[in-house]
């Protein structure tokens, strides 16, 4: 596959699909700016008032604040929670550890809709009420195999000399991870902490199960969308689209980058 | 003195159903530098680790000085351990790394910096105290490696293939150096290495390793004159092995018949009748064409301070013999004399 036709055929392939994935939202970016009520083409004219209507009315607002603050503990809990499991899953040998990598994992395949009603089920069972902190137990639960994943392929990467040498000198175990492990790891950190963010700051289904009064974003364009259309979810989902974006891709990039 | 011994008593290693150490004994005298020579996957490495703490022994005690640290983690033993990849902590700075151990010991941070930068002077790298380790060469690398462990003044320093990562030439200068070092420092210095040359330079004794016990433990001298077993003598320099069998023992030699060179004169003690195998350095045998004994040369090769001449005696057994620069070579396909003098072949352990 390395004549020209292929590699053009490969080019086309990208470019497919990028469009699949990419045109909806271009589209939705269109008309986030568009006068008309209605999605209809050509727009009868161009404005930012839905962006401004975003930002004027305390829903949506709110909905932002609860989500950036959800999110933001969700991954903080679950990089925490994940690189001790990572540098666990690395070093130790105990028996069943092959079984247990693969319960770490798991739940990245199980339908996110069984998961919501799983937990809600379990919650209601153990007597807690739906709440955002509750909402945000779920959601660890939800981002912690990727934060696992993410930090155990670069603690899995790191010479084991350099925390031995740590501990013939004197270090504790605790001591050698804050000492060497955790300053090779920062890169990979924070992407993990971007990663789980954008996740979590997205997830609606957890979300919505397991909270009641005080809504996220994504629950607070749900139930605008379903109680009638109103295009000021084109500006907002566009903004959000971005936001994530630009999250992901800071990401990303600090995981390409590699930590030195 | 702040060196210490080591005792090793029926220390044993398995990884699963690898038997990786059989039980072994070894005492390390203080402020001795030994050597645990062998090729890879002979158990060397895992012997050093167990003595540093970071292999836990299957079976054995472990003394450093006086006291047993068998049971004790790394960081509670009075042993510090370079590895081959030196392990400098890549964030940190020179400074950082060699006053590393200082700061576990909560020394004040005046006190470190101090000590850092004798120590810098000393490795000659003062004013590179600043730099990461990866703006070194591995020659600096090194050194700073070497600074970092001694720093805490350990009664053992453990080194793990101290110059493997190194080229050549750089090698044979830092085994001098090496070797200095430990006489300045007056430590107990244990040292894995494959490379035999590196382990004669530098120790005082070295134990030869193979399949996970010591075939043989002593001087480099006393090693490479009287090896015990045909491992030891063709693992350590060059030698060639005969064939024969013992017919008499006279004062301390023995006289055995052979096919190769007819009737010789051996070091060490056999029982008359037995089957033995003989091992010869290149330097052992002499030229002599009024010598009974005939071979045939297969090649002259110059190895730069001498001339090593191939040979195959009549039985087929490969011969080997150093002439020194100015003798004239014979040629290749001619026959040559040759002559060993009383004591010159040793005898080896069957």
């Amino acid at each position: 596959m390395t004549g020209p036709i292929a590699r053009r055929a490969l080019a086309l392939l990208f470019w497919v699909t990028a469009a699949v994935i990419y045109l909806p939202i271009g589209v939705m970016a269109v008309f986030s700016f568009s006068t008309a009520r209605y999605q209809i083409l050509p727009s009868p004219d161009y404005t930012i008032e839905w962006y401004g209507r975003v930002f004027t009315d305390g829903q949506y607002s709110a909905g932002f604040v609860n989500s950036v603050l959800l999110a933001g503990s969700v991954s903080l809990v679950a990089t925490l929670i994940g690189f001790a499991c990572a540098y666990s899953l690395v070093n130790a040998r105990f028996p069943g550890k092959a079984a247990f990598t693969f319960l770490i994992l798991a739940p990245l395949a199980v339908p996110l809709l069984l998961v919501g009603i799983a937990l809600r089920i379990w919650t209601t069972m153990l007597g807690l009420q739906p709440s955002l902190p509750l909402a945000g137990v779920g959601q660890v639960l939800y981002v912690l195999p990727l934060a696992v994943l993410n930090l155990r392929n670069r603690i899995a990467q790191l010479p084991k000399s350099h925390e031995e040498a740590a501990w013939a000198l004197g270090a504790s175990r605790v001591r050698a991870i804050v000492d060497v492990i955790l300053p090779a790891c920062r890169a990979s950190l924070i992407a993990t902490f971007i990663l789980c963010f954008t996740f979590a700051f997205d997830e609606f289904v957890i979300a919505y199960f397991l909270t009641n009064f005080s809504v996220t974003l994504p629950i607070k364009i749900w139930t605008t969308l379903v109680t009638g259309f109103d295009p000021t979810i084109n500006a907002l989902g566009t903004m959000v689209f971005v936001f994530s974006l630009s999250l992901g891709v800071t990401a990303q990039w600090l995981l390409m980058r590699k930590d030195r | 003195m702040r060196a210490k011994s080591v005792t090793l008593r029926g220390l044993s290693k398995s990884f699963g159903d690898v038997q990786a150490v059989h039980p072994q004994d070894l005492e390390v005298r203080a402020g001795e530098f030994l050597t645990l020579l062998g090729p890879s996957g002979c158990g060397k490495t895992t012997v050093l680790r167990m003595i540093a703490g970071l292999e836990v022994a299957t079976t054995g005690t472990i003394h450093v000085g006086e006291d047993d640290v068998t049971g004790q983690p790394p960081n509670r033993r009075d042993t510090s351990i370079m590895f081959q990849d030196y392990a400098l902590f890549p964030h940190k700075s020179v400074r950082d790394n060699i006053a590393y151990g200082l700061k576990m010991r909560s020394q004040s941070a005046p006190d470190r910096a101090a000590a850092a930068e004798g120590w810098l002077a000393r490795i000659g790298l003062a004013g590179y105290g600043d730099r990461l380790p990866a703006a070194l060469s591995g020659g600096q690398r090194q050194r700073v490696a070497l600074a970092r462990a001694l720093i805490l003044e350990p009664g053992v320093l453990l080194l793990d293939e101290p110059l493997g990562a190194l080229d050549a030439g750089l090698r044979r200068q830092l085994q001098i150096e090496l070797r200095r070092l430990h006489r300045d420092v007056g430590l107990t210095f244990i040292a894995v290495t494959h490379d035999q040359e590196e382990a004669m330079t530098m120790s005082d004794r070295i134990a030869v390793m193979r399949d996970g016990r010591i075939e043989q433990l002593g001087t480099p001298q006393n090693i490479y004159d009287r090896p015990q077993t045909e491992f030891v003598a063709r693992f350590l320099g060059r030698c060639s092995v005969i064939k024969g069998r013992a017919v008499a023992q006279e004062e301390g030699l023995v006289r055995v018949e052979t096919e190769a060179l007819g009737t010789v004169l051996a070091t060490g003690t056999a029982v008359p009748g037995a089957t033995v195998l003989l091992a010869l350095r290149p330097e052992a045998l002499r030229l002599d064409d009024g010598a009974g004994v005939r071979a045939l040369v297969t090649d002259a090769v110059f190895t730069g301070s001498a001339v090593r001449l191939g040979m195959t005696a009549a039985d087929g057994t490969v011969l080997e013999l150093d002439l020194s620069r100015g003798t004239p070579v014979p040629e290749a396909g001619g026959q040559v004399g040759l002559r060993l003098p009383p004591g010159a072949a040793i005898l080896l352990a069957s």
